[in-house]
């Protein structure tokens, strides 16, 4: 019950529906609040929406599951993090029934609605770039994204604060030269 | 690449494509693959239960000699008792519960050997009802051949005798290899890759 006593901030996304237990409930509500985290996990491992919808599907599935594990030592969001990445890096696309190339649908062509703004374009280009980093690189773009120490991404991963440091320094420097590959410029 | 300015969009990005229903109870089948492995593992393992019953009234059933009952039932023995402790290891590692909670490499650690261990399993329990399989065989052509009082041609002949269990043991252990790496294989190669990528520099 500590996962749940610590998480008053989640009360206005409870479900109210009686029907369904209390504890899940809230389980359902965190996940609600963090579905940030479930979406941008998804748009970094998969590059094709398909795979994206099954993603979040299985994220939430994995973290039900390890839901009893939570102690609430930690912040909910931070054992999100963990179960979310876990899942991605682990879980394996569907057979690929279409072009197997990079065809990453983020980036909408110049025949769909309207030119996208600057920032629309950047962060695209980020999250196609991304599609060539391997699982750990991603994981560790991600952890940075969302504001993590290197601390932090080190208890994350499971790797030491200094290799943290190292790896993302690489990562960054990866993700520069890639995104001028693909002939973006900011 | 001005890195602050896409942390300022990647914070105020939506979720909107991420549906979270109203109760567990809405969630699909999981589709991970350790989750697929556990439904394979339980129709593999009911079938092998089934095998092992069947394989108690094999002699009633192929109407072997009754005086050759006592040596059959011995080894039959034998391998209800190995089985029993393989299945036994198989329904646990089934039953684990897999939670991600522990940090990436811990996780990836544990199911990574977990799966081998599982395999190397797999495979010795493949191996072990070989002989037993043999044994059953040479009874069952014994108690044919001593009913129609016959004799085989392959039997004069040690070198052709040694020559057909050879071909048919390299057959059997290609085949387990091959289904266990179909098994496992994909998920090993790929959760190996990562652990790679993981060690320290």
């Amino acid at each position: 019950m500590t996962n749940i006593v610590n998480h008053f901030s989640i009360l206005p996304f409870i479900n109210q529906n009686k029907n369904v237990p209390q504890s899940e409930a809230f389980f359902l509500a965190s996940i609600q609040q963090h579905a940030g985290i479930l979406h941008k996990v998804a748009r970094m491992y998969m590059d094709q929406p398909e795979d994206r919808e099954d993603l979040h599907q299985e994220m939430i599935i994995q973290l039900w599951k390890s839901y009893p594990g939570f102690k609430g030592d930690s912040r909910f969001s931070t054992w999100m993090y963990r179960v979310a990445i876990n899942t991605a890096i682990t879980f394996l696309r569907k057979e690929q029934t279409y072009k197997k190339q990079v065809t990453y649908t983020g980036i909408p062509d110049a025949a769909d609605e309207g030119p996208p703004s600057h920032k629309e374009t950047q962060l695209n280009a980020f999250y196609k770039a991304a599609q060539e980093l391997n699982p750990v690189e991603k994981a560790v773009i991600f952890y940075f994204m969302e504001g993590l120490s290197h601390k932090e991404i080190g208890q994350q991963l499971g790797i030491s604060e200094g290799n943290a440091r190292v790896r993302l320094n690489r990562t960054k420097e990866k993700l520069q030269t890639i995104i001028k590959k693909q002939g973006y410029e900011f | 690449m001005n890195f602050d300015e896409l942390k300022t969009q990647w914070n105020e990005e939506g979720a909107d494509d991420v549906q979270v229903p109203a109760s567990v109870e809405q969630l699909k089948a999981a589709q991970h693959p350790l989750d697929q492995l556990k439904k394979n593992m339980k129709k593999e393992l009911v079938v092998q239960l089934i095998a092992i019953a069947l394989i108690g009234i094999f002699p009633f059933q192929m109407k072997l000699l009754p005086s050759l009952f006592p040596i059959y039932y011995m080894a039959y023995a034998l391998l209800v008792m190995a089985s029993a402790y393989y299945l036994y290891h198989f329904y646990q590692f089934y039953s684990q519960v897999q939670q991600y909670g522990a940090s990436t490499k811990d996780s990836l650690l544990e199911l990574y050997y977990n799966l081998r261990l599982n395999m190397e399993r797999y495979k010795s329990f493949s191996f072990l009802i070989m002989p037993f399989a043999y044994f059953t065989g040479g009874l069952l052509l014994y108690s044919e051949l001593k009913t129609h009082n016959a004799h085989l041609v392959v039997f004069e002949n040690p070198y052709l005798a040694l020559l057909l269990v050879v071909v048919v043991t390299v057959l059997i252990v290609t085949f387990t290899v091959i289904w266990i790496d179909r098994f496992y294989g994909r998920y090993v190669k790929q959760l190996k890759l990562v652990l790679d990528a993981l060690k320290e520099e």
